[in-house]
């Protein structure tokens, strides 16, 4: 966990970067974007390490004001849950945190302990997938 | 002598002492034709006038009188070569199938309208993905796309979803306001379909026009629905309205949730309004 911890310095609101796309295949552009975290490159990496214990780090973040926009685009990128939210806030973040972000980390905290175990990392996919159709 | 008309780079007089050649008098008109223009204006009615620049200039002259009536109409016709060009230097072969259909010549132009670049390949971009994507407003399309069409095909969707980010921002705008907004989830979910179907219908007029230019017959085909060209052949047969496009989206099933298409909007919609 202790590189974890270095990349996890990393979560700041003013360091990340990414980009939202639609997913593979799909032939609907407003359908599902995906959320995919592009720089700094310690951050890239904590994305696509797969390591369930980093979405809990994630929620923590979420209660600091300045590091919770990067928390929650890494919590979007690494389970494709409230994806959207991070699209229609991508060129306004913010606004986000008076609209959405106060109440984050309940919803997520909520979230998480909702899906429990069902959540696998999907590598080819490069996130979380929730392993049963009923997921919330 | 030889008729000038024939070979401009003959001048009908030679030059005198007393004559300075414009070439001497004016910047290249070719390159900056406003200053060319002004030199002429500035020179004396006794100036000898090389019929090679003189042609040059009205090239120039026409050409900047062609792009300042297409920037008023379309956009700017020098961005959009440069558009065009930045994506033909990787994809030259989807480019000539591009200039080939009106319809494709015009996403091109109110995307440039739109600000819409061409960034390269995908997997050199920002998401270093083999998948085509649109960061802020730059398209990428992978260099894995070895077919000419589809390499089209990406790259116009890209840029026709890049012209409609507007309406879908301002639908987001209104759905973020929830029940004080004008949308229900049912209706953002209409209009969030309405505009892809625009987009559909709109790529479906390409490739109708497109095919018609290519040699290939039913081995085609297989691009029809990258296209959306069924739904396309449908709505201009009168068979079925845009109405009826929207609708039958909405009730399909995403098949990576089983959820309609409609659900899906509708659920975007109570996330971005934080269910208020």
């Amino acid at each position: 966990m202790k590189n974890v911890e270095a990349l996890l310095a990393h979560v700041r609101d003013t360091e990340i970067q990414f980009v939202t796309m639609r997913p593979p295949r799909s032939q609907f552009t407003t359908l599902e974007r995906r959320v995919v975290v592009t720089g700094p490159a310690e951050l890239v990496e904590l994305a696509r390490m797969g390591d369930r214990r980093v979405l809990d780090k994630l929620i923590d973040l979420l209660q600091q004001p300045d590091r919770a926009w990067a928390a929650v685009v890494l919590l979007a990128a690494m389970t494709g849950h409230e994806s959207k939210i991070i699209d229609s806030y991508a060129t306004s973040p913010q606004h986000w945190w008076a609209a959405l972000g106060e109440t984050a980390h309940d919803r997520w905290a909520a979230w998480l302990q909702n899906i429990g175990t069902k959540l696998v990392w999907d590598a080819a996919q490069g996130m979380f997938r929730a392993d049963a159709a009923d997921s919330p | 002598m030889k008729d000038s008309g024939s070979d401009p780079a003959v001048a009908v007089r030679p030059p005198s002492a007393r004559l300075v050649p414009i070439t001497s008098a004016v910047p290249e008109p070719q390159t900056d034709p406003a200053a060319a223009l002004q030199g002429v204006a500035a020179l004396p009615t006794i100036h000898h006038l090389n019929p090679m620049h003189m042609q040059g200039l009205q090239r120039a002259v026409g050409n900047q009188a062609v792009n300042h009536l297409l920037a008023r109409t379309t956009g700017s016709l020098v961005i959009q070569r440069a558009l065009l060009d930045d994506f033909n230097k990787s994809f030259p072969d989807s480019v000539a199938l591009i200039k080939a259909s009106p319809e494709a010549m015009k996403l091109v132009a109110e995307a440039t309208k739109a600000g819409t670049k061409f960034g390269g390949f995908s997997e050199d971009g920002p998401a270093k993905i083999a998948w085509p994507y649109t960061a802020g407003d730059t398209v990428y399309v992978p260099k894995a796309r070895t077919d000419k069409v589809v390499a089209m095909s990406d790259f116009l969707f890209e840029i026709n979803n890049a012209i409609r980010s507007p309406a879908f921002a301002a639908l987001d705008a209104e759905a973020k306001k929830g029940s004080k907004g004008s949308l229900t989830a049912k209706t953002y979910a209409y209009k969030k379909c309405e505009q892809e179907v625009e987009g559909m219908l709109r790529l479906g007029e390409v490739w109708f026009e497109t095919k018609k230019t290519m040699t290939g017959g039913k081995a085609l085909d297989k691009y029809d629905a990258d296209f959306f060209l069924g739904e396309y052949n449908a709505f201009k047969a009168g068979k079925k309205s845009k109405d009826d496009i929207i609708k039958t989206i909405l009730a399909g099933a995403n098949p990576a949730n089983n959820k309609t298409h409609e659900q899906i909007y509708m659920e975007q919609y109570v996330e971005v309004s934080g269910g208020k």
